[in-house]
């Protein structure tokens, strides 16, 4: 029996598709799975030249493609490497694996080709692709040399990379420098020891990206047995934005925390500022008494109209703090509004006339401010009776001043005072709600209002402060019905 | 019978002007001495002042709380301070005068030495037998 006669009968059996070629590239025999593989009839291809089965543009090379493929054999790992194709009778390419071992009777060298067909598998391998493709994760996968053997779309996007960038790259090109070696240690670990987890619990991770930018990652560790060896799946959530969140969520409770103790802190303050007064009173009333029933009339005057005063004054703040909480409430209509005769009015109010301090007025905005005229002397008294209020007594005089300019459609107005001053570390709070920075605070509320005013009005308001030397306000209202134009 | 000296440290104008007129009508005070804040009261006991004197019988002093700047307790650590230094006059008796009701306000006038009493504004006869009661113990 010949050989072609002993390898007919084993070609008969076989399940797979099996050729046996010669030397000369001459078909010897095909079985019948490997001629309705490559759609040919039975025994026609017997005598054909192997070349026909293959991609035209490997005819002719025929020495490359045999090494090709006799490299494929020995590295036993077929369609890592190179893809590999055959030629139907029709045309059609189809993707094989192929087993390739040479026979040898005699002088004879004869090639056996066992050949797989891969259409399946590839099209299973492109649907897990186009799936992984749809994941919003990154997902890259690493071989036991911890190199990537696949990246997903989500991959190549979040990290910046074109795919071909990454394919067969160490995987720590994602990681930040100073974490490589270590990285490289715990993947030796995570390699001798497989189970699915979450990569770096209790640590923070970072990830790399192309151009070197840094963002922390969540990354979950899956192993996967493929034919080719073992991988390991890394899924990679980007947690920037979720950092940012939680940071801003925190930022925001501590906010809230912050003010809540500055808002049971103003309860107790203004509940003893309304306390104090009405204290004063019923002292001054029970003096009265005693004073009518010793029959001294003018005592009794006396004590009268002093609680009448005190009464007056606690009833002109409540009224003011009225007054502001309606106008931040409504807001109402602007009319023009003359600045000199409106800050006199004010200044008037406040000292009662014989204050020790001196009022300079320099007013170059000659027109009237249109405006709303109880919010902005709201805002000027704010500001004038804290100029009041924080006086220097060391200093001989003490001096405020105002001034305004016209800019654009807008008035620009300054009042300035050589008081105490406020300490550099308090000058960003003084608009604060609720924030008294010192005993010497009204109701925690005037600064924080008048800020809120101010920009409801569609203007501005800033603060410089030299401790010993004074504070001045610097505020601006548009000057006209409808602002500038 | 000698007199008591008072000296009133508080900011509210019609708080001192009860007191004036409570101690003069109890009729054993000597004229009322004011200060409207802590340094003022500071530069007046200080013997360098020459206001006191160190023959003088105790200073009984009435001091606020809330005031501004330095308030009533900065002010008597301050004042600490000074007697310790030897700057300041030493024969003081102090009480504290407030129309604050804080527990924690009253358990730190506990805490210190030279506090003898609590009074509650607006000082009304009682108030006065009281400081009366306290100079004399």
């Amino acid at each position: 029996m010949s050989l072609i006669e002993k390898y007919r009968l084993a070609f008969g059996i076989s399940p797979v598709p099996m050729l046996l070629v010669a030397q000369d590239g001459k078909i010897l025999l095909a079985n019948a799975d490997f001629e309705a593989l490559f759609e040919y009839d039975l025994d026609e291809l017997t005598g054909m030249d192997v070349e026909v089965l293959m991609p035209v543009r490997h005819r002719n090379h025929q020495a490359a493609l045999h090494s090709a493929y006799v490299q494929a054999f020995t590295q036993r790992h077929p369609g890592t490497s190179r893809d590999l194709h055959g030629v139907t009778k029709t045309g059609a390419l189809i993707p094989l694996e192929l087993n390739l071992e040479y026979i040898s009777e005699g002088s004879e060298t004869m090639m056996l080709v066992v050949a797989i067909d891969l259409r399946h598998r590839k099209f299973h391998e492109e649907l897990l692709h186009s799936a992984m493709d749809a994941a919003a994760s990154a997902m890259i996968m690493v071989n036991e040399r911890g190199e990537i053997v696949f990246v997903n779309r989500s991959a190549t996007s979040l990290f910046g990379y074109e795919e071909n960038d990454m394919l067969g790259q160490r995987v720590e090109m994602l990681v930040p420098k100073e974490f490589q070696r270590v990285h490289q240690i715990y993947s030796g670990n995570f390699m001798d020891n497989r189970t699915a987890r979450a990569m770096g619990l209790g640590r923070d991770l970072y990830a790399c990206r192309q151009d070197g930018s840094r963002f922390p990652v969540e990354i979950v560790l899956t192993p996967v047995d493929a034919p080719t060896g073992k991988m390991v799946m890394s899924t990679i959530v980007d947690l920037t934005e979720r950092f940012a969140a939680a940071k801003a969520v925190a930022q925001k409770n501590a906010e809230l925390a912050a003010l809540n103790i500055e808002l049971s802190h103003y309860a107790y303050s203004a509940s003893h500022d309304l306390k104090a007064p009405l204290l004063s009173i019923t002292g001054l009333l029970s003096l009265s008494i005693e004073a009518m029933e010793e029959g001294q009339i003018d005592e009794l005057r006396e004590n009268l109209t002093r609680a009448i005063e005190i009464s007056r004054r606690s009833a002109h703040k409540v009224e003011g703090v009225l007054q502001i909480a309606r106008v931040g409430r409504d807001g109402m209509p602007k009319t023009p509004v003359l600045l000199e005769p409106t800050i006199q009015e004010i200044w008037l109010d406040l000292t009662g006339g014989n204050s020790r301090a001196r009022l300079a007025l320099d007013l170059r905005h000659r027109d009237p401010v249109v405006t709303e005229l109880p919010t902005l002397k709201v805002i000027i008294e704010n500001m004038l009776s804290n100029a009041l209020r924080y006086v220097d007594t060391a200093k001989c005089e003490h001096l405020i001043g105002i001034t305004s300019t016209t800019e654009g459609g807008h008035v620009r107005i300054t009042i300035s005072d050589n008081g105490i001053g406020i300490p550099a570390r308090n000058v960003q709070q003084v608009f604060q709600m609720f924030k008294r920075l010192d005993e010497r605070s009204g109701d925690g509320l005037g600064l924080s209002l008048v800020q809120k005013q101010i920009e409801r009005l569609g203007g501005r308001i800033a603060v410089e402060s030299t401790e010993g030397e004074g504070t001045r306000f610097t505020f601006t209202l548009p000057s006209e019905e409808n602002g500038h134009v | 019978m000698c007199r008591v000296s008072v000296m009133i440290v508080d900011d509210n104008e019609a708080d001192r002007f009860i007191v004036r007129k409570r101690l003069s009508k109890a009729g054993v005070f000597e004229e009322l001495r004011e200060a409207t804040n802590g340094e003022e009261f500071l530069q007046k006991v200080s013997r360098d002042a020459g206001e006191l004197h160190v023959a003088d019988p105790p200073l009984v002093i009435l001091m606020d709380v809330n005031m501004p700047r330095m308030d009533g307790f900065q002010t008597i650590e301050e004042l600490q301070r000074r007697v310790a230094k030897g700057t300041a006059h030493a024969c003081v008796v102090v009480m504290m005068f407030t129309s604050s009701s804080n527990p924690e306000d009253l358990a730190r006038a506990e805490q210190i030495d030279i506090v003898k009493g609590y009074l509650h504004k607006p000082l009304e006869k009682e108030g006065v037998e009281k400081i009366l009661e306290i100079y004399h113990s």
